[in-house]
């Protein structure tokens, strides 16, 4: 129970780090269900709790809970270890690097680590000989006792592959790079050979039929291509490179390397490379180093377990130093983001209409508005209760004042005076938010602001 | 039989979301099918996000034929309530008209 407390005690130091710098624009993309990059059902399921104040602590706290506890699957991992080795292990996840800096972030990639850990920690059960989870007495116990042993068989343990396999590339399309893990975990259950294409390939193409329906991902992801186009190799492998060094903190990521390169074991030595080749061709950013971090532990298993007596007393304290002095290197961001403040004092307000914004912006300020939010468009200011210029914004008439808001000089928020304003236009007359509709002379419906054609 | 039993259950799930999906992937076919569509709604998306300030990532592209494409205006924010609104542009008119107008 102290151990479970403990861990607890670090998820929420880590929100509390990542709470400071409020919500980005990614996670801001995942918890209103905008509907890209990623397969939706992650995304659906933070939605879901839109309704709820707190919505995105809640998240935040499940998200760093769900890595931090991952911990006990990789102490099951190391089962056959002695004590000290198994502790090495279960530290090389809970105080990696990537996992300290990832774990109380809203954000796809811990998901789809934690998917890939399950993974391998269900791949490894499978390979351990008479360890399988079938053999495990308690699990046996617990199921013959409601009646449900049959779930022991290969057919339904593969259904069951298949099942998380669909549901973890349906939450991040990364996690496509644990598929040769999935390959073989389906081979060492024993299923049938059309079961085992059924359950890896069928949940491919589904999510390849998935995209078909949402030109926004395909075009999300050219666009993602194009912003590193012009990264040469050199920037690609350094970039690649510091992911690895993050995601095991240097020396998990070295031993876990070797470890994966030492045991010859395909289906890691596959999945080490499909994600490098992944992180190669597209942009480095720094949240897919955790996906580094379950293969890298899955290879210091290997490597503690091989024949070589590596001492795992000196390891702990350097693991946790390079640990220290990676996040120390790439700490989260504190900045908070001024849309939280800028949007509260529009709130406080109490006045409808839309929030127009200049140049470009985050989704952070779609998840900070309870209100329509648009880009600029000075025809459109009918609509708009409020206007936040990036910079500094010409005068934009003379009903419109600027606010002022605590902490923040850029951007500016601009609003319409209360000279003569009423506090809250009735329902008749006030501008309804949006598009509006109306009916030209030759009895066309157009959409205000649409350039007619005719 | 019960040995098949777990695969038919997985083949099933699959071919019921795929089945979910296909009207959507059929209508939007001509899009994946004519390059020069594909590149002229893009550029109309773009030309109606610019002139009615809204966010790409807001109309989602829903349906396309060589005459119209049909898309979604749903707003993304806190506490977004309701149905999306749904439009069809034409493009040889180059006007905008509410779905249910049709």
């Amino acid at each position: 129970m102290i151990p479970l407390i403990g861990l607890e005690i670090l998820a929420l130091i880590l929100v509390a780090a990542q709470a400071a710098g409020g919500v980005r624009t990614d996670e801001a993309k995942y918890l209103l269900n905008i509907p890209y990059p990623h397969p939706p059902l992650a995304r659906y399921a933070l939605n879901l709790l839109d309704w709820l104040p707190v919505q995105e602590m809640f998240w935040r706290v499940t998200m760093a809970t769900l890595v931090i506890q991952a911990v006990w699957i990789v102490w099951d991992m190391g089962r056959r270890l002695d004590l000290q080795p198994r502790f090495f292990l279960a530290a090389s996840w809970v105080l990696a690097a990537a996992v300290l800096l990832q774990a109380g972030t809203i954000m796809m990639a811990p998901l789809t680590a934690v998917q890939g850990l399950v993974l391998i920690w269900w791949w490894a059960r499978e390979g351990d000989g008479g360890e399988r989870l079938e053999s495990s007495g308690s699990v046996v116990r617990w199921l013959e006792k409601r009646r449900l042993a049959f779930a022991l068989k290969p057919e339904w343990r593969a259904l069951g592959v298949g099942m998380f396999w669909l549901a973890s590339l349906f939450t991040a399309y990364q996690a496509v790079v644990f598929l040769p893990v999935v390959i073989s975990l389906l081979r060492r259950i024993g299923a049938p050979g059309w079961q085992r294409v059924l359950s890896c390939l069928g949940p491919l193409v589904l999510l390849a039929a998935y995209t078909l329906t949402n030109p926004l991902i395909g075009a999300s992801i050219l666009i993602h291509g194009e912003d590193g186009g012009d990264l040469s190799l050199l920037e690609r492998l350094r970039g690649v490179s510091l992911l690895w060094l993050v995601g095991g903190s240097a020396l998990g990521s070295v031993l876990g390397t070797w470890g994966i390169a030492r045991s010859r074991s395909w289906p890691l030595i596959l999945s080490f490379l499909l994600l490098t080749a992944f992180l190669l061709g597209s942009v480095p950013y720094p949240y897919y180093a955790v996906l580094f971090t379950p293969l890298l532990v899955a290879g210091m298993r290997e490597a503690l377990h091989s024949k070589t007596s590596l001492a795992a007393k000196p390891l702990l304290p350097a693991f946790i130093a390079a640990s220290l002095v990676v996040v120390f290197l790439f700490p989260p961001s504190f900045s908070p983001s001024p849309a939280r403040a800028a949007m509260q004092a529009v709130i406080a307000r109490g006045r409808e209409g839309d929030i127009f914004i200049t140049q470009d912006f985050g989704h952070e300020w779609q998840y900070e508005s309870p209100f329509i939010v648009r880009h600029f468009r000075r025809q459109l200011l009918e609509a708009a209760q409020a206007v936040v210029c990036q910079r500094h914004c010409d005068d934009l008439g003379f009903d419109w004042q600027l606010l002022p808001v605590a902490g923040v000089t850029l951007p500016e928020v601009w609003v319409r005076s209360d000279r003569g304003a009423p506090e809250s236009a009735p329902a008749e007359t006030a501008q309804p938010p949006g598009p509006r509709v109306n009916v030209n002379a030759a009895g066309k419906v157009n959409v205000k602001g649409v350039t007619d054609g005719q | 039989m019960l040995r098949t039993l777990p695969a038919s259950l997985f083949a099933l799930i699959l071919l019921a979301l795929l089945a979910f999906l296909s009207p959507r992937i059929v209508a939007l076919a001509p899009l994946y099918t004519d390059k020069d569509l594909r590149g002229t709604v893009r550029i109309d998306v773009r030309k109606l996000s610019t002139e009615l300030g809204w966010i790409v990532s807001d109309m989602p592209v829903v349906a396309a034929t060589p005459r119209t494409f049909t898309f979604l205006y749903r707003p993304h924010h806190r506490h977004a309530r309701g149905r999306p609104d749904c439009y069809v542009f034409y493009f040889v008119t180059n006007h905008v008209a509410p779905c249910a107008s049709e």
